[in-house]
């Protein structure tokens, strides 16, 4: 495929109304780290809540708004949009292509979810206040008669604008992988991080209507007496629907990094990925099993078939056991270099660990009755979602970061964020599984004043302030990368995939030329010919 | 045929299976449903990779801006916004999609032009 076009306009019209999926990556990205911000400001004020027992800083009210508004800005604004990001801005550079699919249509997704975002905010400003029923919002907790006023209202329309707006940049990848890809470059040729792109939006385009079909009726529902989830009945079905998309979602958010870390494990190995194959077929397994185990969160309803989704999410581990394999064993025998973002590789595929491993806990029905709606399930899914992804998302940055901008990040603050994150997220999350096995629920502002408890809250809240320290120390070497620039090069890791070919930044059309393409890794193939 | 549709066809496929399996042992319609809606939605995108998912060969021209785009988008954050509002707002944002949409078709026909000449 050959391109014609025009030069890149500069300024702030250019930032706005941009194509070029660069762009549109970098603006997404940009903002959900903003996003990123104010949930974590919102998590700062509920542990600062909880480091003692009793009402200190919030009332109950104002601590429902909180966390309910810190999942949604974290799933819907944040972690989601990050992971699409990093797949807009990655994967035609990796499939050589000089584009993306259907970039008006990534240009309206890409909007889409900041417009839903700044609505969902807006419930802070109204009567009743933000919406308080969690970021799941279910019925009948999120009906009119019990969370009346706007901020449920906005709530739901925000959830839905992010929604298509995810929805729109997925297709757009989706198509991108499929037409565009350079000559040579088959399916069984695609870099893992592209591969991981593709069973993400593929489980976004199969999940994600879920969720619109579910605010929508929501909607109906608290406009219109039409009662379509009232009663238990109608309840399981909300939750059904919610946790169809649910579910996936935190697949969503994790394979993307799961790709990232695959890169980052291989480059800093110096080797070729081990058992890319094997990788690829379990990713297309393990996305498949993760669409059949939504109702795993809904045992405790007592009306869904324990034994189906107990079984289907306790497979999970089997290709979750190949990836980690493959990982492992492209480590063994390299010679590792542990920079910035092999050390968040690491990081992440320990700390996953923990959050899979509690996940085989909570899949065993008996079990989870004992833990549901307790803070061992907050403790879980931070494990999965922060300690997981997140570092998984930052491996990628200190890994990409050089390639968008043509700048190196300062190694020494890389490590030094990694430290403060490490151990941050053990001292925050990992107190959070005995306050659960004890007792304590989730999504309460006070506790009784048991001394376990209050030791846990409080060695849990000191970690928050640290991973506070660690957030800041990221944004400080951005800040001085970008002020003090080394220039990068266009290939400063010895990379092995096609974006490392190009220039850093890469031109508008990406690519003057390509090298022949006879694996999913030709730099390195290219590398190993000259030796 | 396109052989990139072959790994969706397959994950279809995956998905259609675990909803069987679902089948025989959920009695609740619901979650049913809502399983074979998702593996239907999915053979519908496997089918269209496979049939029209063919390497693109010929010459794009991609325009660097597009305003209409994100007139669209606002103009779809206005209709949702307007359920909550009031009517007037969903008719803004009407106004507002149709000029967005009138925009994009007129980059699309530009750009054809441009790519045939």
């Amino acid at each position: 495929m050959s391109v014609a076009t025009l030069p890149r306009t500069a300024g702030l019209v250019g930032w706005i109304a941009s194509t070029d999926h660069k762009r549109i990556g970098a603006r997404v990205a940009t903002y959900s780290f903003g996003f990123f911000l104010v949930g974590g400001v919102f998590a700062l004020l509920m542990r600062t809540e909880l480091a003692r027992p009793g009402l200190q800083v919030v009332s109950r009210d104002t601590y429902n708004e909180l966390f309910t508004m810190h999942g949604s800005v974290m799933f819907f604004l944040v972690m989601t949009p990050l992971a699409l990001a990093l797949g807009m801005y990655l994967v035609p550079l990796q499939i050589g292509a000089v584009d993306i699919a259907w970039p008006r249509l990534a240009l309206v997704g890409d909007w889409l979810i900041p417009s839903g975002g700044f609505t969902m905010l807006m419930g802070f400003a109204t009567n009743h206040g933000a919406a308080k029923s969690g970021w799941t919002a279910f019925a009948p907790l999120s009906d009119i008669t019990r969370s009346p006023g706007y901020g449920q209202d906005l709530w739901i329309v925000g959830a839905v604008l992010a929604t298509l707006g995810a929805y729109a940049l997925a297709v757009s990848i989706l198509v991108t992988v499929i037409r565009f890809r350079a000559p040579g470059m088959t399916m069984l040729r695609l870099p893992v991080f592209t591969w991981s792109m593709v069973v993400t939006v593929l489980m976004v385009i199969a999940s994600f209507p879920a969720l619109v079909i579910a605010l929508a009726l929501l909607f109906v529902d608290r406009h219109f007496d039409s009662e379509i989830f009232a009663g238990a009945g109608g309840a399981t079905v909300y939750q059904h629907l919610f946790w169809f998309y649910g579910h996936p979602v935190v697949y969503v958010i994790f394979f993307p990094f799961v790709g990232a870390v695959g890169e980052v494990v291989a480059t800093f190995s110096r080797r070729r990925f081990f058992g890319y194959h094997a990788l690829v077929l379990s990713l297309l397994v393990f996305t498949a099993l993760s669409m059949s185990v939504w109702a795993h969160h809904m045992f405790a309803t007592g009306r869904v078939t324990n034994q189906y989704f107990s079984l289907t999410s306790t497979l999970l581990a089997v290709p979750a056991g190949v990836e980690y394999f493959d990982l492992i064993g492209t480590m063994i025998g390299g010679a590792i270099v542990f920079s910035s973002a092999m050390l968040f590789a690491i990081g992440f595929i320990l700390l996953f660990l923990i959050g899979g491993l509690t996940g085989i806990i909570v899949a065993s029905p008996p079990i989870d009755y004992h833990v549901h709606d307790t803070f061992f399930v907050v403790g879980h899914f931070h494990y999965t979602i922060f300690a997981g992804s997140l570092f998984g998302f930052f491996a990628g940055v200190y890994y990409w970061f050089p390639k968008a901008t043509g700048r190196l990040l300062r190694e020494g603050l890389g490590k030094l964020h990694f430290a403060l994150y490490f151990v941050g997220a053990n001292v925050t999350f990992f107190p959070m599984f005995i306050a659960g096995w004890e007792g304590m629920p989730r999504r309460v502002a006070d506790y009784k004043p048991i001394h376990d408890l209050s030791l846990v809250n409080l060695i849990s809240s000191i970690g928050s302030g640290v991973l506070a320290l660690g957030t800041l120390v990221f944004v400080w070497n951005v800040w001085v990368s970008m002020r003090r620039p080394v220039l990068a090069g266009n290939d400063p890791w010895e990379g092995q995939t096609l974006e490392w070919w190009t220039t850093s930044p890469p031109p508008r059309h990406n690519f003057d030329s390509l090298p022949p393409v006879k694996s999913y890794a030709p730099l390195y193939d290219r590398r190993m010919g000259e030796t | 045929m396109s052989r990139a549709g072959v790994p969706l066809a397959v994950w279809a496929a995956f998905l259609t299976v675990l909803a069987t399996v679902l089948a025989f042992w959920e009695h609740d319609n619901v979650p049913k449903v809502i399983f074979f809606a998702s593996a239907a939605l999915m053979w519908v995108v496997a089918l269209y990779a496979l049939v029209r998912g063919r390497r693109l060969v010929r010459t794009r021209v991609t325009p660097d801006l597009s305003y209409p785009a994100v007139f669209v988008a606002l103009a779809i954050a206005m209709l949702a916004l307007g359920a909550l509002v009031g009517l007037w707002l969903v008719l803004i944002g009407v106004g507002a999609l149709v000029i967005g949409l009138a925009g994009v078709g007129r980059e699309l026909a530009a750009q054809r032009r441009a790519a045939s000449s």
